[in-house]
């Protein structure tokens, strides 16, 4: 991929499972377990514990994890320059989660913290899965050209949810767990009103050439060729608008409205105007559209060996689902000739769910599928037993994601945040603060004042080491870490 | 887009079948059948665990 840095952030839903206690300590633990806040800590506890180096908020493979607003563990990947990469740095952050649930479990307990990659919960509380692209100003300035492909990409993207039909007496499905959540289609938030388009401006100071683009309209993926088609994909689209090349002639007419019409019915004819003139497509004709853009540009400005696999693997998704025949009610796939459950998570949601359903399986049975598909648990979680069952494709290997859980992406400045934490983790005289993605300061600790006489606070004063790191696509300076090293060497 | 701004379908072939899939088909419906036997099994057991509770437990606070 060209000269881009990517990245995702996920919102987990803690959840603590089980039947009361006889045991008074265990019932105890369970109360004191029973909120939002003191999950969150005790989830935190374990990170140390299961030798995950860690300094403030970052790990050691470069990435994020931290309690986010109400209690919910978000983990942020470190900033990765390709879609595999992306891919292995987001199902290791699940790992990670996962791991530190399990390590808060004890012997004999009548509950058990399930951690649920999802965005929505029984009570229609949402909960996001937001998406970080580097970008140039120029593609910035012409960032409503994105809405139509942003509105229509749920049809590989979208995570599936089950809701109650309108009488109460069955259910729905749509295709996406946010489209409910949004409505603007410009908005400077990312709670209560939501907008396609997230304009809060975050600038990366890289020579002031990039910004960041903020995407929260998109789903928690359990599918890793749904990860990497969303946040692929959508990167191809940010290339052809930084180069003037996706043209202004497709405009949705109710762009919002579009947004949770598809959801509904995955080929439900939305309003555009095209060229001028109105039209009516599905999100596929759509999404078909600028595919064909990205093929004929791709192929006059040469497209990377990345670039050519996201091309092929687009293609190659839309036309499997173009032979996707749903029932009248769109609760049971007719076909499916090219497979799609084994890659789109919608799909193979719907799967399940219709199986159980024309076996009699009813309302809340069904709803409770829609969340037991994202529990990360191995032993609980519906998507991950379809994984073990060989029942969904990978695209990466699973040493991948057991690596990257420790080692941060060797060609971006997470290189040298991991080299940091490495080195300092476990130094306890000095005293490490990574104010944010770009700035480290590693400070000496200093010796208890009152013990210190005034003749030798000389010998005392406190040494301090600033790194910067503005440009994120700097995976390395050797200066610094040279200094660094001796830094470490001389004060740790 | 077009040039006529009619949608022009993906030249792109359809995946093909598994070769396996039409050598052992009997085989495969076998192995399958079984896969989905235990699939629904497994639902089953996990929706039982989950309990009557489950989705009343399923609460958090608004995210973003």
């Amino acid at each position: 991929m060209r000269e881009r840095i990517i990245g995702t952030e996920c919102e987990y839903a803690p959840v603590y499972h089980g039947r009361t206690s006889t045991d008074a300590h265990q019932q105890k633990e369970a109360d004191f377990l029973g909120t939002h806040e003191n999950l969150a800590v005790a989830l935190m506890k374990g990170v140390r514990s299961r030798i995950y180096p860690m300094v403030g908020e970052f790990l050691g493979n470069g990435g994020r994890l931290y309690v986010d607003r109400g209690g919910l563990p978000e983990y942020a990947t470190p900033e990765c320059r390709n879609i595999w990469d992306v891919v292995a740095y987001e199902m290791a952050g699940d790992r990670i989660v996962q791991e530190l649930a399990e390590a808060t479990w004890t012997e004999g307990a009548s509950r058990k913290l399930h951690i649920y990659k999802n965005n929505v919960d029984y009570y229609q509380s949402t909960y996001g899965n937001h998406e970080n692209y580097l970008i140039t100003p120029q593609g910035m300035g012409r960032i409503e050209r994105l809405i139509p492909f942003l509105v229509t990409r749920q049809i590989y993207a979208g995570a599936g949810k089950v809701m109650p039909s309108s009488d109460l007496k069955d259910i729905t499905l749509q295709i996406t767990q946010r489209a409910d959540f949004f409505n603007s289609t410009y908005s400077d938030r990312t709670s209560e009103i939501r907008g396609i388009i997230n304009t809060r401006k975050r600038e990366l100071p890289r020579q002031g050439k990039n910004q960041r683009l903020h995407i929260i309209v998109g789903d928690s993926n359990m599918s890793q060729y749904a990860i990497a088609l969303k946040t692929g994909i959508t990167s191809l689209m940010i290339r052809l608008l930084e180069e003037d090349a996706l043209g202004d002639g497709l405009v949705l007419e109710a762009p919002v409205k579009a947004l949770k019409s598809i959801s509904r019915r995955y080929d439900a004819p939305v309003d555009v105007s095209l060229l001028g003139k109105a039209a009516s497509y599905s999100a596929l004709e759509i999404q078909s559209i600028y595919l064909e853009k990205a093929q004929r540009f791709y192929a006059t400005h040469g497209a990377d060996p990345d670039e050519s696999r996201l091309l092929a693997l687009w293609a190659d998704i839309l036309e499997g689902l173009r032979q996707v025949k749903l029932s009248a009610s769109g609760l049971e796939i007719e076909d499916d000739p090219a497979d799609m459950k084994r890659k789109i998570d919608w799909v193979l949601k719907l799967w399940l769910v219709g199986r159980q359903r024309s076996k009699g399986a009813r309302l809340r049975l069904l709803r409770a599928m829609d969340m037991k598909y994202h529990d990360l648990d191995p032993s609980t979680g519906l998507y991950e037993h379809c994984r073990s069952l060989g029942l969904v494709d990978q695209l990466i290997d699973e040493e991948a994601i057991l690596l990257a859980r420790h080692r941060p992406p060797q060609n971006t400045r997470a290189r040298i945040r991991g080299l940091v934490i490495e080195q300092t983790h476990d130094k306890k005289k000095l005293d490490v603060q990574i104010e944010n993605w770009e700035a480290i300061e590693i400070r000496t600790r200093p010796e208890k004042q009152q013990a210190i006489h005034f003749f030798n606070q000389m010998k005392h004063r406190i040494h301090a080491l600033k790194i910067r790191m503005e440009d994120p696509l700097k995976a390395d300076d050797p200066g610094m870490l040279k200094e660094l090293e001796r830094f470490v060497g001389a004060w740790g | 887009m077009a040039p006529s701004g009619q949608i022009q379908k993906s030249k792109t072939k359809a995946p093909k079948k598994k070769e396996q899939d039409e050598k052992e088909p009997e085989v495969l419906s076998k192995e399958k059948k079984q896969k989905l036997k235990e699939l629904d099994e497994y639902i089953e057991g996990v929706l039982e665990e989950a309990g009557e509770d489950f989705l009343d437990q399923f609460k958090q606070v608004e995210g973003q």
